[in-house]
């Protein structure tokens, strides 16, 4: 395996090969720096409603499936991060959503859980696809993130495969008037073999700062 | 043939006990919501962009007040009756006279919609709740601002003057209920102690306590200056969208809804505080309960709506 170069190795060698000129009374080293920070710039996940069913104190688990329940077995795993690209350390990320036929639990917290996210700022969670529900368009995953220093972040994870959205969601990711940006409409991969098939789905979760 | 009119007769009459028959019924297109004036002579519904405004006893339709093409997303009555203060989904709010249906003052809360409006007993104050969380006093006479207050996240549901107009109760999507002082905004206390939303949060009329229920399917009393729960009634079978009660506070009626069809019709509950034993008086799926309210005189009234009508009940 190569060496991998740096980004800071990289501006550092354009520079002094001269594909890069620096016009500054700031050091070249303080505009690397800028530039690497502007560059590591994210705008943070579009956010949507909480909705009517969110319920606290839900608990610290990363196993939301047991074994028999009806539904697509589905695997969530994502970074939380703030706009400056920072990843967050422990911070609150809580999921529900409903069983495959579209019931929310109200009584308890089937499908409802709290994670903390790791040393590398990410989570990961084990759930059945949920159903649809009339009222509702889109299957969702709700998400409350809360971090120290940022502002929460309430969104919705949707799915690509949808068949709200026809196979094509960046035309028709407004059939549901509560899906805000087309960004929250997620790839779904399917892995495992027939007997073992699983959806699995990325979703990055970016905060803003206060 | 026999035995099945037989059956087909206890088929009718056990339908009839579970939906008595409405008082009236006026002929109009979809009514999401009604307020009822104190003394029941007046109802007061909205459609998609209107206001429509009803003499109860005659079932005329007194004014119909479009909201200027925008719809209507929450709306409350004055408590003399005499205006009907509405919130838009574009966020403006509109007051009008009830009487003349005259547009007495409209201005904007924010550019997000209206999730819900209060009216202040003396008729000085009334408060919005907007998509941005934030909560504003206004002045009625000059729609000025008085105050405001956010809530942290999610989106506010319900917003209720004390009697005294000294506070205003809010309740939100992250499941508590604040109660904030009206002139300066500032946060009195919190009951964080709900695990699930309330949708409706109201002051009984002595001002004492605070009462409010929502998808926990259960109705709370809290002490209106500390905010402890003080009572908790037995779990119902499906969420509570909105509540009203009686003046001494030994009856409750709420309306319920379907956690798993929001806007199909639901049932509409009668609670005695003191034993926590509840009535059904309207369970019937083809009728979309839409308003309740105990009236000076101690009635229950409610109003639902089924086939192009607006139907009215009353119990003693």
């Amino acid at each position: 395996m190569g060496h991998m170069i740096h980004r800071r190795e990289l501006l550092q060698k354009c520079l002094a090969l001269g594909g890069l000129t620096v016009i500054s009374t700031s050091s070249a080293e303080a505009l690397l720096g800028a530039w690497e920070e502007e560059e590591a710039k994210r705008h943070p996940t579009p956010g949507t409603v909480l909705g009517p069913f969110y319920k606290k104190r839900a608990p610290e688990s990363r196993t939301l499936r047991l074994a028999n329940d009806p539904g697509m077995p589905l695997s969530v795993k994502g970074n939380a991060l703030n706009t400056r690209g920072e990843l967050l350390v422990n911070a609150t990320v809580e999921v529900w959503h409903t069983d495959h036929f579209g019931h929310y639990d109200l009584d308890g917290y089937r499908f409802r859980a709290k994670l903390l996210t790791d040393s590398k700022g990410a989570y990961d969670f084990q759930s059945v696809m949920p159903g649809h529900y009339p009222d509702r368009v889109a299957q969702h995953v709700h998400y409350l993130v809360t971090a120290p220093g940022h502002k929460p972040l309430v969104t919705q994870l949707y799915f690509a495969t949808d068949p709200v959205f026809q196979g094509d969601p960046d035309k028709n990711f407004k059939v549901d008037p509560l899906v805000s940006s087309r960004e929250l409409v997620r790839p779904v991969q399917l892995v495992g073999d027939p007997k073992t098939i699983e959806a699995s789905v990325s979703f990055d979760l970016c905060l803003e700062r206060r | 043939m026999r035995h099945l009119l037989v059956i087909l007769f206890f088929v009718v009459v056990a339908c009839s006990a579970q939906t008595p028959q409405p008082e009236n019924a006026f002929p109009t297109d979809r009514i999401w919501a009604t307020e009822i004036s104190g003394d029941g002579r007046m109802l007061v519904g909205t459609g998609k962009g209107v206001i429509k405004i009803w003499d109860r006893k005659s079932g005329t339709l007194q004014k119909s007040i479009p909201n200027n093409g925008e719809r209507v997303t929450y709306f409350v009555l004055s408590p003399d009756s005499t205006m009907v203060l509405a919130g838009g989904l574009k966020g403006s709010l509109r007051v009008w006279e009830t009487r003349t249906g005259e547009l007495k003052k409209q201005w904007s809360a924010s550019s997000l919609t209206v999730d819900s409006v209060a009216f202040c007993s003396n008729g000085r104050f009334v408060a919005s709740a907007s998509g941005d969380r934030m909560i504003r006093v206004w002045e009625l006479s000059s729609g000025n601002l008085v105050s405001s207050a956010q809530h942290d996240i999610g989106e506010i549901e319900s917003l209720d003057f004390s009697p005294d107009c000294s506070s205003l109760a809010s309740t939100g999507d992250d499941a508590n209920v604040y109660v904030w002082d009206t002139k300066t905004g500032k946060q009195r206390f919190n009951v964080n102690e709900l695990l699930l939303i309330s949708f409706k949060v109201k002051y009984s009329k002595d001002g004492k306590q605070l009462i409010f229920a929502g998808a926990a399917q259960q109705i709370y009393f809290a002490d209106a200056e500390s905010g402890k729960i003080l009572k908790v009634l037995p779990k119902a079978s499906n969420p509570i969208g909105t509540l009203d009660a009686s003046p001494d506070i030994r009856r409750i009626a709420a309306l319920h809804f379907n956690a798993d069809h929001m806007s199909d019709a639901a049932a509409l509950s009668l609670w005695d505080v003191a034993s926590g034993s509840r009535k059904t008086p309207i369970d019937d799926r083809k009728v979309f309960i839409n308003g309740c309210r105990f009236l000076d005189d101690g009635r229950l009234l409610a109003t639902g709506w089924t086939d192009g009508k607006l139907m009215v009940w009353t119990w003693k």
